[in-house]
């Protein structure tokens, strides 16, 4: 680029290359205007012409980008750096605390009418109107909210750090989109305990990635308003898909019908001298924090089983229903005694990671460990969602 | 701009020392600072005009210097610099390294190997 030949065209190509902006620019502006002053009026002292003099001046000062970035180094001195801190720890909350709320309400506005909708057209095409609205669905909605807010975040922080520090948002948004990127991604994988299924812990670490790049990208003043059309049409756009998926996977009515042989799983009281009703069981569900439980009656149950049965046991059993036919998995997933003289007792349901259905069977061991089914509760709960963090989901522990 | 890279190289790493050393004699601004040291060296050391200022406001950002903007008796204002005692403590360390540096560099340039097997 040609050196500028005169005073204005060179403090231009300073004030472009300087981090600074406002007041602080100004003065580094004046400052080096001052000089020039002096600087042309000592060489027009010295014989030297007007337009001779502030030429020589400008070319003492060397190269107005390279005086702009070398100004810029100097810029960030501790008091700027904690004003930028400070800005960004504000930014951070507020624009998170707005965003979410933004988003919530636009989804609220676009969903009620959207699920009212589908109230009507399911059962219209022959299918059941509620049990699919959660599930992979709704955990794609809940990550495109979250990719959406961290998007938003990132676009808008460098401008609430470079206000508070008083420079540019080209000098603050790489540093941004990196300490952002790192902070919120070691905050996400460590911290927060989360119920997570599959598509949420593969969505949810791209979040600060999404965050990174706004900010890297983030204009001097923010590209759109949060509260506008465009954000009622992100959420439309959201929610509208999160329909199509539920009138994609909705199973269709009449799927509750089916039936369970409990044949293969033990045999019936009377094979072993006792009668149908020999003990009742009474199921507590769903779980409750993770935790299923039952009572047997009467109690000690030792007495009414007569010897017939030795031990008894509470089971946990995944299960699948297809064709109107419950399968049980190969094994139970709990087995959980019930300690002699005792009325019942509770058991910890694993979490999974790929969540089951289950039922429960009430099961006495012959004193030769023959299975007798006792008692059974074929209401289908499902696992408990899996909860912890994201380092634990994918790394364990 | 045609100057010898050399003495570039040399005045930038003495700019700091300098600066500090002019500004031991009291308050100046800028273009004050740049004619002292062009003057007291009779043109020898003629800064960088453009590696002063970014010199400066280092100083300022350390602590070594505070600067305040005040009118000048005709013309505009003026950011003038006045050395701080954390410059002072700077400035008598770099004395002592530039001492230190320049016996060495100059007892190396001046000293002859003795004439060997005589």
């Amino acid at each position: 680029m040609p050196e500028p030949q005169d005073r204005d065209a060179y403090l231009a190509r300073v004030a472009a290359s300087l981090d600074l902006v406002g007041p602080d620019a100004q003065d580094v502006l004046d400052e080096l205007s001052g000089h020039l002053d002096d600087t042309t009026e000592g060489l027009r002292a010295q014989g030297l012409s007007d337009g001779d003099a502030e030429r020589r001046a400008l070319s003492r000062l060397g190269d107005p980008a390279l005086l702009g970035r070398e100004l810029s180094r100097t810029t960030w001195t501790r008091r700027r750096l904690l004003a930028a801190a400070g800005g960004g720890i504000r930014g951070a909350l507020i624009e998170g605390v707005r965003v979410w709320l933004v988003l919530a309400l636009a989804a609220l506005a676009v969903s009620v009418p959207v699920m009212l909708v589908l109230g009507q057209v399911l059962p219209m095409l022959g299918r059941t109107e509620t049990s699919h609205a959660g599930g992979p669905a709704l955990s794609a909605l809940g990550v495109a909210g979250v990719m959406a807010g961290f998007g938003w975040v990132g676009h808008a922080l460098p401008i609430w750090v470079a206000r508070s520090a008083s420079v540019t948002v080209r000098a603050v948004r790489r540093p941004v989109a990196v300490i952002g990127l790192v902070a919120s991604s070691l905050f996400l994988w460590l911290v927060p305990w989360l119920d997570l299924d599959p598509v949420f812990a593969a969505g949810l670490p791209l979040a600060p990635v999404i965050f990174a790049v706004t900010a890297w990208q983030a204009p001097q003043t923010p590209g759109f308003t949060l509260m506008s059309r465009a954000t009622v049409a992100l959420a439309a756009a959201g929610v509208s898909l999160y329909a199509v998926a539920i009138l994609v996977s909705a199973p269709v009515a009449g799927g509750d019908d089916w039936y369970a042989d409990l044949s293969t799983l033990g045999q019936t009281p009377d094979t072993v001298g006792l009668a149908d009703d020999a003990i009742s069981p009474t199921w507590n569900t769903p779980y409750e924090n993770g935790y299923a439980s039952a009572w047997v009656d009467p109690v000690p149950w030792e007495l009414a089983l007569k010897g017939a049965v030795t031990s008894l046991e509470f089971e946990t059993w995944p299960v699948a229903i297809e064709g109107g036919v419950m399968h049980f998995g190969p094994e139970p997933l709990v087995v959980a005694e019930v300690p002699a003289h005792e009325a019942g007792t509770s058991w910890l349901i694993p979490q999974r990671k790929d969540p089951v259905q289950t039922t429960r069977l009430l099961v006495g061991i012959t004193p030769d460990g023959s299975r007798v089914l006792l008692g059974e509760d074929l209401q289908l709960t499902p696992t408990p969602v899996w909860n912890g963090t994201l380092a634990a989901w994918w790394f364990g522990g | 701009m045609g100057r010898d890279p050399i003495r570039s190289e040399l005045m930038k790493g003495a700019m700091t020392y300098l600066v500090l050393a002019v500004l031991r004699e009291g308050e100046q601004y800028g273009y004050q600072v740049a004619q002292h040291i062009r003057e007291r060296s009779d043109g020898a050391f003629a800064p960088s005009e453009g590696s002063l200022y970014p010199t400066l406001h280092r100083l300022e950002a350390d602590g070594a210097l505070v600067a305040a903007w005040r009118e000048g008796e005709r013309g505009p204002r003026r950011r003038w610099y006045r050395i701080t005692p954390g410059g002072l403590t700077r400035l008598a360390a770099l004395e002592h390294e530039w001492t230190a540096f320049t016996g060495a560099v100059q007892g190396v340039a001046t000293q002859r190997p003795e004439p060997s097997g005589a």
